[in-house]
């Protein structure tokens, strides 16, 4: 979501997102086939902490078939569209939205995969740039704030003028 | 030398397992070696083959290579694994995810004759599927991946699901336990078909190989054709073994032995004169773009039609890239989590001209509240989409391309500046005071920082899909079967 919504692409067929079945898990293995589809341009694959713990046995695969994506994880310890909803919707009740990751650098290292941590804002370029240069597969892991909802927000079942926006909430 | 050297190496290791039997060979061979290395000193390197050069190693050696050559005869006959492999490399396929099991590998076992395809191995047949997808996404042309019976199929369902709901077409290829043993409750035997039904756009069971030809030409056609679905083939494990002469069909032959699936792609010239009349009338229209636009690949009719009739553009979350977001006529990302000034766009306009999209409960919310003052053109190649989620006023089925080709001309130039106006000039505004918010959640990475990455990657040089794309050879066509 924050992707499609701030990125601002140019380009046809530059952004797939498993939009219409909501696939958790989606995003590594496409961009695998996209990249082999497209080796003329640089694929990433941007996921959630969860997603990317769904399918993250396909890092055996790119280092495998030397696939060059790159990851970057968007980790904020949470499945946070369901945080968000149980935040708005079921007033707090933050059951199973708690969620373990292993420590990714250890990970990727684990598959002989190069990876570089950012968690303040001025760590993020270097750490982007770190993964372009890298010739094959890389990971970034972006520790971000753990309580960053998706604004604005049409609940389900109301319409188009009942967006929900709550920009100044207290972090945590 | 370097061929003699590789042939004793070779040798050596048949000769070796045979030699601790008896005692009195290895004496032999012992000495026979020390021989031949005082012979042979100065070489670049000397034999570990007992009894290297003797006319029992050189029997050895005659032996191990006729096993291996009945292991993989040079020459063999045509079976239905093979048609599926040159079905594949007809339909232009270069790359193919996969994983192996009991029934799928008599297609593995040949695999290796057909340098022209690259078998990926995942690691869970779930990865395979959506690989093909990703593939099919970026490129345009049909993703293929490969499971095994039982659980490689159901593994790979999600991954056909994810392909239908977004109009994806790939082809996914499955084994199934021979055909006598089909409802026996075989060992991985599980009814796919029975499971892929509702998920596909059209599946096949095949059972004999010689309907493979016919099938994979059918398959890849109907995946692309009209609005693009996954489609799969279950293929038992006999049917892949059998042997088969039979031809693979030409596009004429598959499309004639399909009457009952031929999509419009040309709108009706009555719809599209309705259509030109209500945008004549239109105060407050907002263009809906859809993925629709990205598989017909009309982004460049899109902007020209936009461009022509001053009208805004909003994209749909699979419709990203319809239109360059620098575009001054471009909107935003509509719907759920849409941009605010878009949404409000919709709520008020008076026309929404739908191109390739289908009004998910996503992007209307609640229907009963969903632009209340709007009448609606729905173009769309699936007839079926059509007043399935919301009622319209003028349908147009048809490939978006084409319509747009053919609407452009009968619409009025917009005046610019007239329409929306005032949002357009709201619309950055709104855009940069929500970064300007993400960027600020206490000190801590946010989101709106990552957006970076897009900043320096929108400096390249912007290229044309269409010029890059691999011209597909043989059958396969491009989406839609348009030029």
């Amino acid at each position: 979501m924050w992707l499609a919504r701030y990125t601002g692409f140019r380009e046809p067929n530059s952004h797939l997102s498993s939009g219409g079945l909501g696939t958790m898990g989606f995003s590594v293995p496409a961009a695998m086939g996209a990249a082999l589809g497209r080796p003329d341009k640089e694929v990433w694959a941007v996921c959630g902490d969860g997603g990317f713990q769904m399918t993250m046995q396909e890092l055996a695969t790119l280092v495998q078939d030397h696939i060059p994506v790159k990851i970057g994880i968007m980790d904020n310890k949470k499945l946070g569209m369901i945080r968000q909803w149980q935040e708005i919707i079921y007033a707090g009740n933050y059951h199973s939205a708690n969620l373990l990751g292993p420590n990714y650098l250890k990970l990727a290292e684990a598959y002989g995969i190069p990876a570089f941590k950012a968690s303040k804002p001025e760590e993020v370029d270097p750490a982007i740039r770190a993964a372009q240069a890298v010739d094959g597969p890389a990971l970034v892991w972006f520790e971000i704030a753990e309580t960053q909802n998706v604004y604005p927000m049409m609940p389900a079942g109301k319409g188009l003028s009942d967006l929900i926006e709550r920009w100044n909430e207290p972090e945590e | 030398m370097t061929k003699t050297t590789e042939t004793t190496t070779t040798a050596g290791s048949a000769a070796g397992r045979a030699s601790p039997s008896t005692d009195g060979d290895s004496g032999r061979a012992a000495g026979d070696r020390s021989e031949r290395a005082t012979a042979a000193a100065g070489q670049v390197r000397r034999s570990h083959v007992p009894g290297d050069g003797t006319a029992h190693a050189a029997a050895v050696e005659r032996a191990r290579r006729e096993m291996l050559s009945e292991a993989r005869p040079r020459r063999r006959t045509r079976i239905g694994a093979d048609v599926v492999c040159e079905a594949l490399i007809r339909q232009g396929v270069d790359v193919l995810f996969g994983y192996p099991g009991g029934v799928i590998l008599p297609i593995y076992d040949v695999l290796g004759d057909y340098p022209e395809l690259r078998h990926v191995l995942v690691r869970h047949e779930q990865g395979a599927a959506h690989a093909a997808d990703g593939y099919a996404r970026a490129t345009g042309r049909v993703g293929v991946c490969l499971g095994t019976s039982g659980p490689g199929a159901t593994n790979l369902v999600t991954g056909i699901a994810t392909a239908l709901l977004d109009s994806v077409p790939i082809v996914a290829i499955t084994g199934n336990v021979p055909a006598a043993l089909i409802g026996k409750d075989a060992f991985q035997e599980i009814d796919i078909t029975g499971i892929t039904l509702p998920m596909t756009k059209h599946n096949y069971l095949v059972r004999n190989a010689d309907d493979l030809p016919r099938v994979f030409a059918e398959a890849f056609y109907i995946a692309r054709t009209g609005r693009p679905g996954p489609v799969h083939i279950d293929i038992t494990k006999d049917a892949l073994q059998q042997e088969t002469s039979a031809p693979h069909p030409s596009e004429e032959e598959v499309i004639a032995g399909l009457p009952g699936f031929r999509p419009t792609f040309d709108g009706h010239p009555r719809q599209l004169r309705l259509a030109a009349a209500e945008i004549a009338r239109a105060r407050r229209p907002v263009i809906l773009a859809g993925h629709g636009i990205l598989i017909a690949n009309a982004s460049a009719e899109l902007v020209e039609f936009a461009e022509k009739t001053q009208i805004p553009v909003a994209h749909t979350l699979l419709g990203v890239g319809a239109i360059d977001e620098r575009h001054p006529l471009s909107y935003g990302y509509m719907g759920m989590h849409g941009w605010k000034h878009v949404n409000r766009a919709i709520q008020s306009a008076d026309l929404l001209i739908a191109l390739g999209m289908r009004f998910d409960d996503r992007v209307t919310g609640n229907v009963r509240t969903y632009a209340p003052h709007a009448r609606i053109i729905h173009v769309d190649i699936d007839p079926s989409e059509i007043g399935k989620n919301v009622a319209v006023e003028v349908p147009i089925v048809g490939d978006v391309k084409r319509v747009l080709r053919a609407l452009i001309p009968l619409v009025e130039p917009g005046d610019p500046g007239r329409v929306l106006r005032r949002t357009r000039r709201v619309a950055p505004r709104i855009r940069e005071r929500e970064l300007a918010r993400l960027g600020g959640m206490a000190g801590r990475l946010s989101v709106g920082r990552l957006r970076r990455l897009a900043d320096r990657r929108a400096d390249e040089p912007r290229g044309d899909l269409r010029r890059r794309r691999r011209p597909a050879p043989d059958v396969a066509g491009p989406l839609h079967g348009l030029p």
